[in-house]
């Protein structure tokens, strides 16, 4: 037993109620979920930025004791150079003053072009990079001490944060250098802080 | 009740076209009870009037009762098989048994109980289709969807079950206006045959002594036939109404072999909710009811007489699923809309909010002085400068350490040193590789380790290389005592003490130019938080 065209034809308008009625459904459900889906983006955004400004408000006593507390500090360490722009050309002068009064019988160095730093273990910067300089300095002293005083002289005019990586001496004559009994290099790591993605100015 | 079929063409969900060999009545419900019926005599006027009914009547289902003489009954036995063989074995049976016809049923009557333990049937037929095929060719011109072709007497069960009737041997005797006097008898609630006989119009005989005639001729039947149970009386329900009734009450006597229920049309027909009183001793109306009730699963209609009817059921899913679907999803929307309406005025209220903090944010602000960062960046810059302060490493601490021991050794001078700062205390100053076997584990107590190697020779030395060795771990045990001093190590003695090592000399002075050189290891652990120089 078949069914002809004109059979099927009692189904054509139930089919075509069930199609609108389909169609109107996911119309329907897509509108209100589109709609539903828009507010609630609306809403987290708001929210967030409602919990933001409230947050910031209410910190702002907090903010007062960290300005009264640390930005003496922070205009400090922008001042010596370890916040901000590094102040190269102060080591070497600082570098060529010490030579000259611990009279060193030989002083070079060489300063590695600056890159982030990367901590062991690792340093919770925020919204700071951590760069580094490496300074390479080969000596000629007279005797142990001169290197005591003049990592000394560094740390006391330098404007900068700097770390002795490795150092390495040994006992010579050197005969061009008269006075020069122990050959010494060293690297110098020199710590900068800057802002990231911007320039901190002051 | 019965109208004129040019007289009442009216909207009606269900219809029951009641079948007799002289005419066919047309049954209309409106909510599922019988309303009112139409009447549409056998032959081509009927049929023409009953056409045109149909063209103009609504498109409601219709099931088809059939009461004739022309059905026969066989009591019989076949193989106990399902499905497709099932249909095989009966077509075989109905080919041998009901030549002609194809509209035949198989009732299962349950098994036997030896043997192959076969299925008992009863087969009916109606031997002259020809009495229905012209009402069903007009039905299915017009595209009226078929629900089925019933047997009054398979629908009879239907009755039995209503009036509660249960012994094994039970006779329903009901009369039908359109067909005239119906006997069926059932055993053990198994329908076994029927009959049917012609009623002569009320009043023209005593109609109380005619039914108990044709009792006795049924009777007369079973017994030859062996059909009834020997050890149960026969219980005879006769349907009827009114003066008839109170004639049948005044005839029938209960007896051993006979036990009579009288049941009045009019009380069965309440019973079954019909729509008007049933005033009439007929019982056409309480079957047609009945089927619309309670439409037996068995029935003779063909499956291409049933298209329309199973069409029409997919048309009203359809529609149902599509309201369905339409309800469904207009509440979920709705849900939805509200709950996002919610969502809307919340996102308003967290907006005001925002605006209002940040206002008095931006007011408290003011009384701030200006920073380039932050607050909390300020602090944190500070915090990492401070860190990495606290790391800062010279080698001026370990240097102290390796002079304060020399001091204590004026025989012993330094040739070269090699330093490094690491948190790994195995690691080798000048990038060498390291010279112990085992690696040292890192100590919790110390943020990070100075490591140094030293060369130095033993200045007295004159060939004694016991003295020697003696002074570079006297030296080595000086070192130690240091102060945070985590390993000292004597890297090479003046003398090669390993005996996989080769060693040459000369015995008895020291030979020009003879040096005691050693190589020594210090490691200096850097506590946290702590820095010295």
């Amino acid at each position: 037993m078949g069914y002809t065209r004109a059979d099927w034809s009692v189904l054509r308008g139930a089919l075509g109620v069930f199609v609108i009625c389909v169609l109107l459904s996911v119309m329907m459900l897509g509108a209100t979920h589109f709609f539903g889906e828009s507010m609630a983006s609306e809403f987290r955004n708001h929210h967030g930025r409602f919990r933001d400004a409230s947050r910031k408000y209410l910190s702002v006593d907090q903010d007062e004791r960290t300005i009264a507390e640390y930005y003496p500090a922070f205009i400090d360490l922008y001042r010596r150079g370890i916040i901000g722009d590094e102040h190269r050309l102060n080591w070497v002068e600082v570098l060529g003053e010490a030579a000259t009064d611990l009279k060193l019988p030989s002083l070079d160095y060489e300063i590695e072009p600056q890159q982030p730093f990367v901590a062991d273990p690792p340093l919770a910067s925020s919204a700071f990079d951590v760069r580094v300089s490496r300074m390479h300095l080969a000596l000629g002293l007279m005797h142990e001490g001169d290197l005591r005083r003049l990592l000394g002289v560094l740390e006391q005019r330098a404007e900068g944060l700097f770390s002795v990586r490795d150092c390495a001496a040994r006992r010579i004559v050197d005969p061009a250098h008269p006075g020069s009994n122990i050959s010494t290099e060293c690297v110098l790591e020199w710590y900068t802080l800057e802002l990231r993605g911007a320039k901190v100015r002051l | 009740m019965t109208s004129s079929p040019r007289s009442r063409f009216s909207a009606t969900d269900r219809r029951v076209l009641l079948l007799s060999a002289d005419r066919a009545t047309l049954y209309l419900a409106r909510g599922g009870r019988i309303a009112d019926a139409l009447q549409f005599p056998h032959g081509d006027e009927g049929f023409a009037t009953f056409a045109r009914y149909l063209a103009a009547a609504p498109s409601a289902p219709v099931s088809i009762l059939v009461d004739v003489v022309e059905e026969e009954y066989r009591q019989d036995s076949i193989p106990h098989v399902q499905g497709a063989d099932r249909r095989a074995v009966l077509s075989r049976k109905f080919a041998r048994l009901f030549r002609g016809t194809p509209y035949w049923l198989a009732l299962n009557q349950g098994r036997e109980g030896e043997g192959r333990r076969d299925d008992r049937v009863l087969l009916a037929a109606l031997t002259r289709p020809e009495i229905v095929t012209p009402w069903i060719t007009e039905l299915l011109a017009q595209r009226v969807p078929v629900a089925g072709l019933y047997s009054l007497p398979v629908l009879s069960r239907e009755l039995m079950r209503k009036l509660g009737a249960k012994g094994q041997n039970v006779l329903l005797i009901s009369v039908q206006q359109a067909s005239g006097l119906r006997q069926t008898f059932f055993r053990d609630g198994h329908l076994k045959i029927s009959r049917l006989a012609v009623m002569p119009r009320p009043g023209s005989v005593p109609y109380a002594r005619y039914v108990i005639s044709e009792l006795d001729k049924l009777r007369r039947y079973l017994n030859s036939l062996a059909l009834t149970a020997r050890d149960a009386p026969l219980e005879i329900y006769v349907l009827s109404h009114g003066d008839l009734l109170a004639e049948l009450e005044r005839e029938c006597r209960d007896s051993d072999a006979d036990r009579y229920t009288l049941v009045d049309v009019a009380t069965l027909g309440r019973q079954l909710k019909l729509a008007a009183p049933a005033d009439t001793p007929f019982s056409d109306m309480l079957f047609a009811q009945l089927l619309l009730d309670s439409p037996p699963r068995e029935h003779y209609a063909q499956a291409a007489e049933t298209r329309y009817y199973r069409l029409h059921q997919t048309r009203i899913a359809l529609l149902v699923t599509s309201a369905l679907a339409l309800i469904a999803s207009t509440l979920f929307s709705t849900f939805e809309f509200v709950e996002a309406l919610g969502l809307k005025q919340q996102a308003l209220d967290a907006a005001q909010k925002a605006t209002f903090y940040q206002e008095r944010f931006e007011l408290a602000r003011r009384g701030l002085p200006p920073t380039p960062v932050e607050p909390a960046d300020i602090k944190q810059a500070v915090d990492v400068v401070a860190a990495l302060g606290a790391r800062r490493a010279t080698p001026t601490p370990w240097l102290a350490i390796l002079g304060q021991a020399l001091a204590r050794a004026p025989d012993v001078r330094l040739e070269s040193v090699t330093w490094t700062v690491s948190a790994d205390q195995n690691a080798v100053p000048g990038g060498k590789a390291p010279a112990q076997a085992g690696p040292l584990a890192r100590d919790p107590a110390y943020r990070q380790y100075e490591i140094g190697v030293f060369t130095g020779q033993v200045t007295s030395f004159e060939g004694d290389y016991r003295a020697a060795i003696e002074t570079v771990d006297a030296l080595a045990a000086a070192l130690k005592a240091g102060q945070h001093v985590v390993h000292v190590e004597v890297l090479a003695y003046p003398l090669n003490l390993d005996p996989a090592a080769s060693v040459s000399g000369g015995g008895l002075a020291t030979a020009a130019g003879e040096e005691a050189r050693f190589e020594m290891k210090l490691v200096r652990g850097v506590p946290d938080g702590l820095h010295e120089g």
